[in-house]
């Protein structure tokens, strides 16, 4: 398929047209299937920094003011197609004890914002007094990202420490961790008076999804360096080194992740749909494709570089997922395999069905690595098709009749969900008064009382088909919902879900509801690897390891730095 | 004194508020979704939200039906080709602005015309009326659309304060949801 040839057919079109290549979606979109998937050329971290190589942006650390322990702020102006955008991060340190993942948080030793201009010396107070206030920041549509987070309690020190005498740091010591700073959140779209993500007008070079969002997160990282350098700068003086060899690009930026992203998953079926679909296209893509030996040799270089990573990273298995050193033997399993189907007719295909009889996380792995080949769509291409139309328009003389069609057509697993039975609304969704984070509450210990986070998208749907079973099929929507407006969002979700991946086959409110799975789904889309769950409901990830930094993006980069190998003793 | 807000965080207020002062989450969504598109195109969104919150006696969520009764009207204008729609009490126009532009660009003629009107503007009466699309209108529309998106849209202080202030009504209290156990944590 040809980038340019198809990109004025649209996401629905493609998927349409091309839905006996797909992977159906029962298996796409079940639970298990979400949660086992990692990251791909497509994710949002991968694109960002192909075009900002292919464009030739420019980023560059503008003004850092700090005193001897990191405190203080820095910019970080990236400069795009004659644009300019300032990356501004207050620092603070905080006691130990009030380190925390949690959105909460009352205090973070980072807060930052992605600016859409250059930030003047006015601005910059503005930005000092807001952004540091988090949810409670007043912010203008000249910002597009909010951010905040901490250092690593382990390594900050540490690593400053080793820097300051001069030396790199010690392989043994780094153990499983990625990162030097962890973010918790990349607030955008229109929150706390932030420009909206569709106002971006035509052309802005920030228009794809999440871009903005993911240049801020690759510039939080950068600060992560420099801030370590900095400090062990002032303390070293002459002695102090910088990070040198490897490990100059070795540290990502570390995430903690929660159960905001559920509402989201929930609440944007069209987003799934083009997410799960683009990689879908993909798929299909390297599957039909002929081998050749680059190709061949591609795949291999890539199943080495997962098993380099992921043994060298090591580490137990993490339920509900595998660890690093079982990943790594799955990875060493796909190239035994690829060996083996090299000289067959279609060893792409041929591996891609090898995997589908085998553990969920190794499909998920062969899945990612056979993207990598994929020839088929261009990065402006994927651009397009993640943008989205979301608006739903209600036909009210669609009838009842036409709904009753629609569930069967759409919404056959409903029936595999047992919402007559008991457990299917163990749980409601809420809204904590403590700075808006989602959480879980069991019904039957606090009642929602109207204060429930609509996402029982499932628990809507079967209300509304039971409903229909009371009226007559020619009975029009309009009329049914002036009757029975309960059934509001129900109908526009039912007329609007005409897209193949939108709907995780799951019930948010069941009592078995694993939220890491669809988390773990969302988190490959950005980019995100390591996944370290520490409870049903969240996990810790690593973001742009081993990405190029700031002054090594140039028309040279490519996609050599995912999955790095750990650095050795020798690295420097 | 006025707030520029962004039109994502109109919806976002006025559904926890209409949540928080009785709306169950489908009409919250809808009354939303017609008061940010109030604000945007005619002004006077949120003042009319507040007015039907200050009048109480279940105003709010009574008058959030009124897009519902006006899909209702539509299937009888699309059969007939005209209808009329009484409103008894009277809405806001702000609690139909959005669906009425919907009929609009469906081709459905409304008197009295809500172009130019407020959306503290009462409407007792709705005369619907086929007839072709005007495209001109859409374009109108869109660009409002983007210029709010953009830069965001302009409400007045207190009653911004007023609609935040009903919208934390929504939330619940960390300290209830820590003594009952709630799981949740971290974010992005």
């Amino acid at each position: 398929m040809n980038g340019t040839a198809v990109r004025l057919r649209g996401l629905d079109e493609l998927l349409s047209d091309r839905r006996r290549e797909l992977r159906s979606p029962e298996v796409v979109m079940a639970p298990r299937q979400l949660g086992a998937a990692r990251l791909t050329r497509y994710s949002f971290s991968r694109t960002l920094l192909r075009r900002a190589a292919r464009e030739g942006w420019r980023s560059r650390l503008v003004e850092l003011e700090m005193d001897a322990e990191g405190r203080g702020h820095a910019i970080y102006r990236t400069e795009i197609n004659g644009r300019e955008f300032d990356f501004v991060a207050f620092t603070t340190t905080i006691d130990e004890s009030l380190h925390t993942d949690r959105v909460i948080a009352e205090a973070w030793e980072v807060s930052g914002a992605l600016v859409d201009g250059a930030v003047d010396a006015d601005y910059l107070e503005v930005l000092r007094r807001e952004v540091p206030r988090q949810e409670d920041a007043r912010l203008d549509p000249r910002v597009l990202v909010l951010t905040r987070g901490n250092r690593s309690v382990r390594f900050f020190g540490y690593l400053v420490d080793r820097l300051a005498a001069g030396l790199q740091p010690e392989v043994d010591k780094v153990a499983d961790a990625g990162y030097i700073l962890r973010s918790t959140a990349f607030y955008g779209n229109g929150k706390f008076g932030m420009r909206s993500y569709l106002g971006y007008p035509e052309g802005h070079p920030l228009r794809a999804p999440y871009r903005a969002q993911f240049l801020c997160a690759w510039l939080f990282r950068e600060l992560g360096y420099d801030q370590v350098e900095y400090c062990a700068g002032v303390r070293g003086g002459d002695t102090a080194a910088r990070f040198g060899g490897d490990w100059r690009h070795y540290f990502g930026l570390g995430n903690a992740t929660g159960l905001g992203l559920v509402p989201y998953a929930f609440k944007h079926p069209r987003i799934l749909n083009a997410w799960a679909g683009v990689r879908e296209l993909a798929l299909a893509n390297v599957r039909a494709l002929p081998a050749t030996p680059e190709r061949l040799d591609a795949l291999r270089r890539w199943t080495d570089r997962a098993f380099v990573h992921f043994t060298t990273l090591g580490g137990a298995d993490r339920p509900p997922w595998l660890g690093p050193a079982s990943i790594a033997e799955r990875a060493r399993l796909v190239r035994a395999r690829i060996d083996e189907f090299a000289d067959g007719p279609a060893p792409f295909e041929a591996l891609y069905r090898w995997s589908e009889d085998q553990d969920v996380e190794t499909g998920e792995l062969v899945v990612s690595l056979l993207i990598e080949l994929d020839e088929g769509l261009d990065d402006d291409l994927v651009d397009d098709l993640l943008r989205v139309d979301e608006e739903v328009v209600v036909d009210p003389l669609t009838t009842t009749g036409d709904l009753r069609r629609l569930f069967d057509e759409r919404y056959p697993w409903l029936d595999d969900l047992g919402l007559d039975g008991t457990g299917e609304g163990h749980y409601w969704w809420v809204i904590s008064d403590n700075s808006d984070e989602p959480r879980r509450a069991e019904r039957s210990v606090l009642s929602p009382d109207n204060h429930d986070v609509a996402i029982d998208v499932a628990r809507r749907l079967h209300a509304l088909r039971c409903s229909l079973d009371e009226l007559p099929g020619d009975t029009a929507v309009g009329t049914l919902l002036a009757e029975r407006p309960r059934h509001g969002n129900a109908v526009l979700r039912l007329l609007g879900n005409d897209q193949p991946y939108g709907e995780p086959r799951d019930n948010a409110c069941a009592a078995d509801f694993l939220p890491l799975e669809l988390q773990r789904f969302q988190l490959a889309m950005y980019g995100m690897d390591n996944f370290s769950p520490k409870s049903t409901d969240w996990l810790r990830v690593t973001l742009f390891q081993g990405a190029p930094r700031i002054d090594d993006l140039g028309p040279d980069t490519t996609d050599d730095w995912v999955w790095p190998p750990r650095p050795t003793e020798a690295s420097p | 004194m006025a707030v520029t807000v962004s039109p994502r965080e109109v919806v976002d207020e006025v559904h926890r508020a209409s949540r928080a002062l009785g709306c169950d989450a489908d009409l919250a969504d809808r009354l939303a979704v017609e008061v940010a598109f109030c604000e945007v195109h005619h002004g006077g969104g949120v003042a009319a939200w507040a007015e039907l919150v200050a009048t109480g006696d279940g105003r709010l969520a009574e008058a959030a039906l009124a897009p519902f009764r006006l899909a209702d009207a539509e299937v009888a204008l699309r059969t007939d080709g005209s209808t009329r729609l009484d409103l008894d009490p009277p809405v806001p126009l702000a609690v139909l602005a959005r669906s009425l532009w919907d009929l609009e660009r469906r081709g459905v003629r409304c008197t009295p015309d809500p172009e130019g009107c407020p959306g503290t503007e009462l409407l007792s009466t709705l005369e619907l009326v086929a007839r072709d699309p005007d495209p001109v209108a859409g374009e109108r529309v869109a660009e409002r659309s983007q210029e709010a998106l953009n830069h965001g849209v302009d409400v007045d202080d207190d009653l911004w304060r007023l609609l935040h202030d009903r919208a934390r009504a929504f939330l619940v209290a960390e300290s209830v949801l820590d003594a009952v156990h709630a799981v949740g944590e971290g974010g992005i």
